[in-house]
């Protein structure tokens, strides 16, 4: 039985399967973010986070599920790569430009909001990781989003930058009240910053607060070893969750 | 021996600023997508499609831009299901497709047609309709191009942060490519079916050191490659040269100086 569609959610997912090559990358995954609410995906590689964060922004087609955005809804997505040295000449004024639905003061606003004001006109090609992570947040920020999704947005940044991000992100998010959806490998570092962690590992394992996933056994497992913990999950699905269905979630950690 | 007020020299050059001017964000598209040889195999390919086009007694440039388009979809959707890479794909199919026009060419009596010309472009041959006509799709062209450029230059940097912002793909890579198939045979005349990218390319790649904006390097790509084509003609006429290689030797020299000056500036 699938969970039913909340109405207030900005994005529900529903069932959602993907495969690559005879590979099957999610296997019935069900996903809901709330306005207001950060929402981590946290797994090992290869556990389709990032295609899960790329059909909820809508650059993939699932093979089969239901994905349900709320009407007139506006993305912002912050993409795990962005290259460093970009192929054309470009300033960072003229980047926030491209989306074309920016005015001069709202591309400013937004760096201004993210301590970049002065990046302004250096070369994209110029930025530090932090300075470019930052650039890339203003132009989802620009855009007024109804949801913010960010994959893997501390990638390649050096642990003060990290750290600078989510503590921005709680803050954005309370003065916006957008909703996030964020993609990360690394529990920990983001936990500050999350109201709900989703495991996933091809199918989601567990989902709770920071706090009650951190305590799981088959949250530790995960990524210990791969292998034992893929089998481990297929043994027992601990939920944590409140509206679980039926009886059957134990949290009993047997290994 | 001609001269420099001879209207024989001033058809190619209006047809060849126009294609400079055209080619120069194009090229530049080109180069920053890195599918430089992208435009080489379109070329080529054309040439089977103006055979086709002659034995049927249809327009040439309907034949080439036909053929270079319909390529240039195939290879996109080859492209998606990626189990040989584009550069393999590209080499077999612009050989494959010499090939293909050049025997055309040969067997057919119906073809009074000098490959050479089609290879390495005959602007002897530029009728003052054709000149024209070029000028005329260059201008649609570049409106056209104007534009689409902003989601362009968008797509070509980063594809899923435009594609979030609203913009489709797949009708800018399809735009993107009927404006190089019809680049591809209009300008072939003039350079040749063998030289038709390097107008593309060679301008594009010397002005990318100096630019600070997109805009500003399709700009200097457009005076380097008008420069070329004057260049290029006036060593044609003087000392006659084949006028599509001179064009490509002066902006191979001009490519050269900005990598020079680019290397010393730092």
């Amino acid at each position: 039985m699938q969970p039913p569609f909340p109405d207030s959610a900005l994005i529900s997912l529903r069932d959602i399967r993907f495969g690559l090559g005879g590979q099957s990358i999610l296997e019935g995954v069900d996903l809901d973010v709330a306005p207001g609410e950060i929402v981590t995906v946290v797994g090992p590689n290869g556990a389709g986070k990032s295609t899960l964060a790329r059909i909820a922004a809508g650059l993939l087609k699932p093979d089969g599920g239901t994905v349900r955005r709320r009407p007139g809804l506006k993305i912002g997505y912050v993409p795990q790569d962005f290259p460093a040295t970009p192929p054309m000449p470009m300033s960072v004024r003229r980047f926030l430009d491209l989306p074309g639905s920016l005015t001069q003061t709202e591309a400013q606003d937004a760096l201004t909001l993210l301590s970049a004001a002065h990046l302004a006109d250096k070369p994209i090609g110029r930025l530090s990781g932090g300075e470019r992570q930052r650039v890339l947040l203003a132009m989802a920020l620009a855009a007024r989003p109804g949801i913010l999704i960010l994959d893997e947005p501390s990638k390649g940044l050096d642990p003060i930058s990290e750290n600078d991000l989510y503590a921005r992100l709680p803050l954005l998010r309370d003065r916006f009240g957008f909703g996030v959806l964020m993609i990360s490998h690394d529990l920990h570092v983001v936990m500050a910053a999350t109201d709900r962690v989703v495991c996933l590992n091809k199918h989601i394992c567990c989902e709770g607060s920071p706090r009650d996933v951190d305590a799981i056994a088959a949250f530790r497992t995960l990524f210990a070893d791969p292998e034992i913990s893929h089998l481990a999950l297929y043994h027992h699905r601990p939920h944590l969750h409140p509206h679980d269905h039926d009886g059957e979630d134990g949290h009993d950690d047997d290994d | 021996m001609m001269t420099i007020d001879d209207p024989l020299i001033l058809r190619p050059l209006i047809a060849g600023l126009a294609l400079a001017v055209l080619g120069a964000p194009l090229g530049c598209l080109l180069v920053w997508r890195r599918i430089a040889f992208f435009g080489e195999t379109m070329a080529h390919v054309a040439l089977p499609g103006i055979a086709v086009a002659l034995l049927s007694g249809l327009p040439p440039f309907a034949g080439a831009a036909a053929a270079a388009l319909l390529t240039a979809l195939l290879l996109a959707m080859m492209n998606r299901q990626a189990d040989t890479g584009l550069d393999t794909l590209l080499a077999a199919l612009a050989h494959v497709g010499l090939s293909a026009g050049l025997i055309v060419l040969a067997v057919s009596d119906r073809i009074r047609l000098d490959p050479m010309a089609l290879l390495f472009g005959d602007i002897l041959a530029l009728s003052a309709a054709d000149v024209w006509i070029t000028a005329a799709i260059c201008a649609v062209g570049g409106v056209v191009l104007a534009r689409a450029w902003k989601p362009l230059v968008f797509l070509t940097l980063h594809r899923d942060l435009a594609r979030v912002s609203g913009i489709s793909d797949r009708a800018c890579d399809i735009l993107f490519l009927a404006g190089l198939a019809g680049y591809v045979a209009l300008a072939m005349k003039l350079v040749g079916v063998l030289l038709v990218t390097s107008l593309l390319i060679i301008p594009a790649a010397a002005a990318q050191p100096f630019a600070r904006t997109p805009e500003g390097a399709a700009a200097s790509a457009a005076v380097l490659a008008g420069g070329s084509v004057i260049g290029g003609l006036l060593l044609s006429f003087a000392w006659d040269w084949p006028s599509g290689p001179a064009i490509v030797a002066v902006a191979g020299s001009l490519f050269a100086a900005a990598r020079l000056m680019a290397a010393t500036r730092r």
